[in-house]
């Protein structure tokens, strides 16, 4: 009986190790995986050689060290940082002044079908305008002070909110609409109850795109209409030839993006936490 | 009166075919869910059973006729029905947070529905980290949250494996014994009409009417997998079965005579 056992043991092990071998065949090779996150690193590396061996010319890509430098310098002066938190604010208040209506009227739209039909249609023409080029007449409106950044900003927040919102307002399946009245839901209490929830992880997308278009007008709006903020900082190095400081003011907006969405994941994950199973 | 009353009631729909016309659901359906007493509807499918129910839920309007009931009746939907994004616990307190029950007594009573139905062990979980019983399990709470005096219930069961449903009917049988509520249930299968009903209502095919009414002999409180050695069970499953054949024979003669 014991030699049974042991050969069924060691025949167990043997298998075991077969598998796992085949398990990580199936996982591709470790070397190419644990080599991604350097590629940018490594991209950076041959950027600096060809730019310092002047293969590439060094006037339009200045090396990343010089970069580097440069970023230093403007954050030491703080000068990066007055910009970035300029920049910064106009996109929260805009963001906060377009969201909010945008929520609401998607909310709205989504669940009342006449007011979709009278009022989809204005919004939809007035989507595929170019938020930039109505940014002269906002100026002429409202001057050149902060209150043409927010109002930019936020007509640029508002479609995507407004858009996202409805369509998954209207995807939400009949039944849970029936399971709330059927449980004595009032109309305002079906919305709130039933379709904002439903509409969340569409809502959350909308969310994130906005924020990619926010950055994008913030920085064009600053181009022209603005002495601060990072979209200011790449205009004026431009006028002045200084590439350095352009790629920082690039750099930096990017960062900024980046950070925020991935603020507005980690605030996904806490208030729609169903979606993940 | 404390039941379910339905007098004289017709749904009738646009016909998709021709703008005069339509397309009658339910005709002259009357029936009584006295207090205390378990009503399966048995029907073929799209005979209007889930219409009927509708209406008794308040979902949608008569065309003709009345339903009445002293409260507004509890509903236990079709697979799918709780809301994923709350969790087994919230879902049940839901009817309860609508009508702004203090959040003292609301945590009581959902904890009370939480034992009563077996998922304490459950409570924050998401209707996706569960399986489908455990599903209609909070279904059933939520709607016992009311504690009203009616209960309806559209194929709770329909979606659910042989076993699991087993299971759910006992344990439903076990929640209604204590209690005094009318309840109407909607059922496609004879098995479960008859393992679950005081009395079982036979609908016809579209325009749904109702073709027989079978009182079901059986006590409560009742063990469902005693009962199928009962010979009455046999008896009563060739019964029904011969009154859902005898109405699509008639119904083939008619679409023979219509062609």
């Amino acid at each position: 009986m014991t030699t049974v056992d042991t050969r069924v043991t060691s025949d167990r092990d043997q298998i075991t190790a077969q598998l796992e071998d085949a398990v990580r065949a199936e996982r591709g090779s470790v070397w190419i995986r644990r080599l991604g996150p350097y590629t940018p690193v490594f991209l950076l590396v041959v950027w600096e050689v060809l730019s310092r061996l002047g293969v590439l010319d060094a006037r339009f890509f200045p090396p990343p060290t010089a970069i580097v430098e440069t970023f230093i310098e403007l954050l030491v002066s703080g000068r990066l940082i007055t910009d970035a938190l300029m920049t910064l604010s106009r996109i929260a208040v805009g963001f906060v002044l377009g969201a909010i209506p945008g929520l609401l009227l998607g909310l709205l739209l989504g669940s009342v079908r006449s007011v979709r039909l009278l009022l989809e249609p204005v919004f939809s023409s007035l989507l595929p305008i170019p938020k930039v080029a109505i940014y002269p007449l906002l100026l002429l409106i409202f001057g050149l002070g902060e209150t043409s950044k927010y109002v930019i900003v936020a007509i640029g927040v508002f479609f995507y909110l407004f858009f996202n919102t409805m369509s998954g307002v209207m995807q939400t399946p009949p039944l849970f609409d029936d399971v709330a009245r059927a449980n004595g839901a009032s109309r305002i209490q079906r919305r709130f109850t039933v379709s904002l929830p439903y509409a969340l992880p569409s809502i959350f997308t909308g969310i994130k795109l906005a924020t990619g278009g926010a950055f994008v007008i913030i920085a064009a709006s600053e181009f022209v209409g603005a002495q601060s903020g990072l979209g200011y900082m790449i205009w004026s190095s431009w006028s002045t030839f200084a590439v350095s400081k352009m790629y920082v003011g690039i750099v930096t907006i990017s960062a900024l993006g980046y950070g925020a969405t991935a603020l507005e994941g980690l605030l996904e994950r806490r208030l729609v936490p169903w979606v993940k199973y | 009166m404390s039941g379910l009353s339905v007098r004289n009631l017709w749904k009738a729909y646009p016909s998709a075919e021709s703008k005069d016309d339509v397309l009658v659901a339910l005709e002259d359906v009357s029936l009584e869910v006295r207090e205390g007493e378990f009503v399966c509807v048995l029907g073929p499918s799209g005979c209007g059973k889930s219409t009927l129910l509708r209406i008794a839920a308040g979902l949608e309007k008569p065309s003709l006729g009345t339903v009445e009931t002293p409260s507004r009746p509890s509903v236990v939907f079709q697979e799918h029905g709780v809301f994923p994004w709350l969790t087994v616990a919230e879902n049940i307190a839901y009817p309860l947070r609508l009508r702004r029950v203090p959040r003292a007594q609301r945590a009581a009573r959902v904890a009370e529905l939480l034992d009563l139905v077996g998922l304490t062990e459950f409570a924050s979980y998401y209707p996706a980290q569960i399986s489908g019983g455990m599903r209609q399990r909070t279904s059933v709470a939520r709607a016992l949250a009311d504690d009203g005096s009616v209960l309806l219930m559209d194929e709770p069961f329909g979606a659910l494996d042989e076993q699991t449903r087993v299971v759910l009917q006992q344990e439903l049988l076990r929640i209604w014994e204590q209690t005094s509520k009318a309840v109407l249930f909607i059922t496609h299968s004879v098995d479960e009409a008859l393992t679950l009903a005081d009395r079982v209502v036979v609908m016809s095919h579209r325009p749904g009417r109702i073709i027989a009414e079978v009182e079901i002999p059986f006590g409560r409180p009742r063990d469902i997998i005693a009962l199928r050695r009962d010979p009455r069970y046999g008896e009563i499953t060739y019964q029904l079965w011969n009154l859902l054949e005898r109405d699509d024979a008639a119904r083939d003669d008619d679409e023979e005579v219509a062609a």
